[in-house]
């Protein structure tokens, strides 16, 4: 069965388009259902170059989902996530859907586990990411987060997105500490109750 | 470590791996729900009254509700391990079945006439008997669930853990409901409720934890 373009892109989110290379990931869709179907044999060539290409799939993925001095992280945890599963991926479905089902089940436990972890730990290099990637991530987040209250939004752009301490937030935004900590747990959770209603159907 | 780094390490560590199959899992649960049937009739514990009960509308509508449920849950659940399979409809048909459940129970409750007293009719002391053998006999099932998940990939673990805790408790009190001396529909509705809320509550508790990928 060959899947419609639509059916190999990834699901849009609240109405947001998917990367702009998705012509690219249908050319390429029935090899890399082959090359999976390859690898669970034990094939490693196939598996490598599988994942090569999907490596590069995923890097596009989160770059428009999450900030970007983190999307290096998703992408390795969505990369160990297809090969413990890989199992699961059955040869006469497309390999699209299956690898956005995975890349979304990592990206919205990163916003649960966001949700529990209220500050972590910013990588130096923060300031010295990629432009363009800062401008497509923000826009897809600021999207995203334009589904919250005004004081849930704030909490996690400054504390999440920018990068400030919660107590720095909490001075910028006149919250008391404890209501940014409540304020990004909330938002965080309710960003992933909306991600995975949004990808709620079959 | 760098991506291209983990891709060669995943691609050098490759071994083949045997497909996931969701009909290869539930002939592992009926072959385990056919031990548990087995072991609890060998071990005598078939209630004494079983001629005279199969002659009762509201035994067979206890049977016959929690066997479809203890199928239809466990059919859905397994489904909900699929990654490419939502877990929401499947909510949707197990809390469809369970109200109809209600209506029937209802039903027959209504056909059998005017009842004892609600306190004699709920027998309590009998009711928590009940409660902890649905919940002993639960565990096989919550048990093999736990482990189908973890080799699945069930992309919406919430609701899988739901649906696992209403197809161990079905399940369980499928299997008591040939030891329970109690048809009454109140009754079933009343106890055996409670000890599906009290899997379905450990459920949810436990298998987003251990189930998580």
């Amino acid at each position: 069965m060959v899947a419609s373009a639509s059916q190999l892109a990834p699901r849009s989110l609240l109405g947001t388009r998917a990367p702009p290379t998705e012509g690219v990931i249908d050319r390429k869709g029935e090899d890399w259902g082959m090359l999976m179907s390859a690898a669970q044999s034990g094939n490693g060539g196939a598996y490598r170059r599988l994942l090569g290409e999907v490596e590069r799939w995923l890097q596009r993925y989160f770059n428009h989902r999450v900030p970007g001095w983190l999307v290096d992280d998703l992408v390795q945890e969505t990369l160990l996530a297809i090969h413990r599963k890989r199992h699961t991926y059955d040869p006469a479905r497309p390999f699209q859907p299956w690898l956005a089902v995975i890349a979304r089940h990592k990206w919205i436990d990163w916003l649960r586990r966001g949700a529990s972890r209220i500050e972590d730990e910013l990588p130096l290099d923060l300031a010295v990411e990629d432009h363009e990637r800062a401008v497509t991530s923000a826009a897809l987040l600021g999207q995203l987060l334009s589904g919250l209250k005004p004081a849930q939004q704030d909490a996690i752009r400054l504390v999440k997105i920018e990068g400030l301490t919660v107590a720095e937030a909490s001075a910028r935004t006149g919250q008391s500490v404890p209501l940014v900590k409540v304020n990004i747990h909330r938002g965080l959770a309710k960003l992933a109750a909306m991600v995975e209603e949004d990808s709620g159907g079959e | 470590m760098a991506n291209d780094e983990l891709v060669n390490r995943l691609a050098g560590e490759l071994r083949p791996v045997s497909r996931w199959r969701a009909g290869r899992e539930l002939m592992l649960l009926v072959a385990l729900a056919v031990i548990e049937i087995a072991l609890f009739i060998a071990a005598g514990s078939m209630r004494d009254d079983m001629h005279s009960a199969m002659h009762h509308p509201s035994f067979w509508w206890k049977v016959g509700s929690l066997g479809l449920l203890a199928i239809v849950g466990s059919v859905t659940t397994v489904a909900s391990f699929d990654p490419m399979l939502s877990a929401r409809r499947r909510m949707t048909l197990v809390a469809g079945m369970l109200g109809l459940v209600l209506l029937t129970g209802w039903l027959v409750d209504a056909m059998g006439g005017p009842g004892a007293p609600l306190v004699h009719r709920l027998d309590w002391r009998h009711g928590l008997d009940c409660v902890s053998w649905i919940l002993a006999l639960s565990i096989p099932p919550l048990t093999a669930f736990a482990v189908l998940a973890r080799r699945g990939a069930p992309p919406r673990l919430n609701a899988s853990a739901l649906l696992v805790g209403v197809a161990s408790a079905a399940w369980g009190g499928f299997v008591f409901a040939f030891r329970c001396p109690f048809d009454d529909p109140l009754y079933v509705a009343v106890w055996f409720a409670l000890a599906g809320v009290a899997i379905t509550i450990v459920a949810r508790l436990i298998l987003p934890r251990i189930a998580r990928w």
